[in-house]
């Protein structure tokens, strides 16, 4: 049972978790400063148990959705709404905020894959969960949708823009999905599973494209654009993309001389048309990265990045969910008790049982 | 000479609009799939953004950058990037460094972020600890449970026909690796 370590911490008793696909970076040893026997899992819903004595919004028995960046909403970054890169969270490193369960790198905390958590700044982050969205859709709103959400924001879509996403893992399922909101006028995924695909088509009403069919994604798309290129591109893969062995080799196994495979990056940068703008929601290591910069450059694109800032995403995430706009645990297809998380990180992991979103229930969810 | 598509693509691929893939000016202009697509549109004003405008605060000094918190007290060894003016209010304090692993995390912090040398020093730093973890299991009589750990029993229950052909591409690969030994042995 963690305790209170500051006077403005809670602890929540865990009610829901998910698995992320950046957990799998994490646990396929991507992460520089994973610590063994850190608790991992920065997706996470549950019920206040304990609040710190500085705490004034909080209560216990308050249901919240905890965003996965811990911040203090009150620094330089905080105030600017930049709330992923908060500088009073991450004593480890400055290029990158606090997360739960994410290393050292991201501050050294435990995470949510767990009965209880600690959770710092109670007051900034935790956001309670209106009574019309159940535990379910809430674990969503705590990374998945709303990093989905943002990388369609940061593609800067205006009425009919063509959008190309690249994963169909639930981010890049959520991006294709939020880039209608923002008026979309085509949005066609990219991914190597065909069962992802196919989820794709029902989910987010997009096209698709597996790169396996083909020899060259980038000519097949830029045909697709009618040789214009796209709007807009959203990288939603990050640093284990397929598509390369040589980037595989170098950044992923056996080497690990850059921050990742850097494959989906560089099919977004050429596909993309000139002027246009790429979106990078993938995550990458710290290390230095094969990025085709020069083409960037050149095509005169503008690159958005950022870790989701989830808490100022949040509002707007659930009108749509009450709307009937999306339902994201649509997504969710697997279910374990925690006590099987082992089995749910190597099913995730390896894509078995047409796997999207695994997420992990506490004995004492309920 | 023009590639050639994989049919798979030709079949799910549809059509958004006649006339084209890509839509002509007219149809961008006028375009609306609110019908077809529930909340299509719904944010297209910028006001309707959370993002816009993007810097909520663009005008404030460094002086923000540290307020007044109350600071948690370190009771573990807490690493410190060279980059921060000073310990953060606020850390988190699992697994403290200890061992061989940790003196190398020691020295990584050392570097600032922007040398490779931390980073690489980090990453081995991390391996050690797993073999560390490993002999301090046994050397309390412990021995862990790899193939569990590592979900055994999701591929005996999803993949088990992926498990069975590892499990005969290791065998083949054992008695090769054996044959060869007691080939060189015996000559």
């Amino acid at each position: 049972m963690p305790e209170i370590e500051h006077a403005r911490d809670a602890i929540v008793r865990v009610t829901r978790a998910c698995i992320c696909g950046s957990d799998l970076h994490l646990y396929h040893g991507l992460v520089p400063d994973t610590r063994v026997g850190q608790t991992f899992g920065h997706e996470f819903v549950g019920v206040v148990e304990e609040v710190g004595p500085d705490v004034r919004t909080l209560k216990a028995g308050d249901r919240v959705i905890v965003p996965f960046n811990i911040f203090c909403g009150e620094c330089y970054f905080c105030l600017k709404q930049f709330f992923a890169n908060c500088h009073n969270v991450n004593p480890s490193a400055t290029a990158v905020g606090g997360v739960y369960g994410y290393s050292h790198t991201t501050g050294g905390y435990d995470g949510g894959q767990a009965e209880y958590v600690r959770v710092p700044f109670a007051d900034a982050g935790p956001y309670k969960i209106p009574d019309a969205v159940d535990d379910d859709n809430a674990a969503l709103c705590t990374d998945a949708y709303p990093t989905g959400y943002q990388a369609a924001e940061m593609a800067d879509i205006k009425r009919g823009d063509s959008v190309v996403v690249f994963g169909a893992g639930p981010v890049g399922l959520f991006a294709a999905r939020c880039a209608w909101f923002f008026g979309a006028g085509r949005v066609l995924i990219v991914d190597q599973e065909d069962y992802r695909l196919e989820f794709a088509r029902r989910f987010a009403k997009c096209e698709t494209l597996n790169f396996r069919d083909i020899a060259d994604p980038v000519w097949y798309l830029k045909k697709e654009s009618d040789w214009l290129g796209w709007d807009a591109a959203i990288d939603a893969v990050g640093c284990e993309a397929a598509g390369s062995a040589l980037m595989r080799a170098t950044g992923i196994h056996p080497f690990k001389l850059q921050g990742g495979s850097t494959v989906a990056l560089n099919w977004a940068i050429d596909s993309v048309r000139k002027g246009g703008v790429v979106s990078i929601i993938g995550v990458y290591g710290p290390t230095l990265n094969l990025v085709k910069i020069g083409d960037a450059m050149n095509k005169g694109l503008t690159i958005r990045t950022n870790q989701a800032n989830v808490r100022r995403y949040l509002p707007r995430c659930l009108e749509h969910i009450e709307a009937g706009h999306i339902v994201p645990k649509d997504v969710i297809t697997h279910r374990f008790p925690l006590e099987e998380i082992h089995d749910a990180y190597h099913l995730f992991a390896s894509k078995l049982d047409e796997c999207i979103k695994p997420m992990v229930i506490p004995p004492r969810a309920h | 000479m023009e590639q050639t598509l994989g049919a798979s693509n030709e079949d799910v691929l549809e059509t958004p609009l006649q006339g084209g893939r890509s839509l002509t000016t007219a149809e961008r202009r006028s375009l609306d799939l609110s019908r077809r697509i529930p909340g299509w549109g719904s944010d297209l004003e910028p006001a309707r953004r959370p993002g816009v405008p993007r810097d909520h605060a663009p005008d404030i000094g460094p002086e923000t950058l540290y307020p007044p918190i109350p600071r948690q007290i370190p009771r573990t060894t807490i690493f410190k990037s060279t980059e921060h003016g000073r310990l953060t209010p606020v850390f988190g304090t699992s697994c403290p460094p200890s061992g061989l692993s940790g003196r190398m995390r020691r020295m990584a912090y050392h570097y600032s972020e922007g040398r490779m040398l931390r980073w690489l020093t980090l990453m081995a730093a991390d391996r050690v600890n797993m073999i560390e973890d490993i002999v301090t299991d046994l050397a309390h009589g412990r021995v862990p449970n790899i193939p569990k750990e590592m979900g055994l029993r999701a591929e005996v229950r999803y993949n088990p026909a992926g498990l069975a052909k590892k499990v005969v591409i290791g065998a083949v690969a054992v008695g090769l690796a054996a044959a060869f030994l007691r080939s060189r042995r015996s000559g």
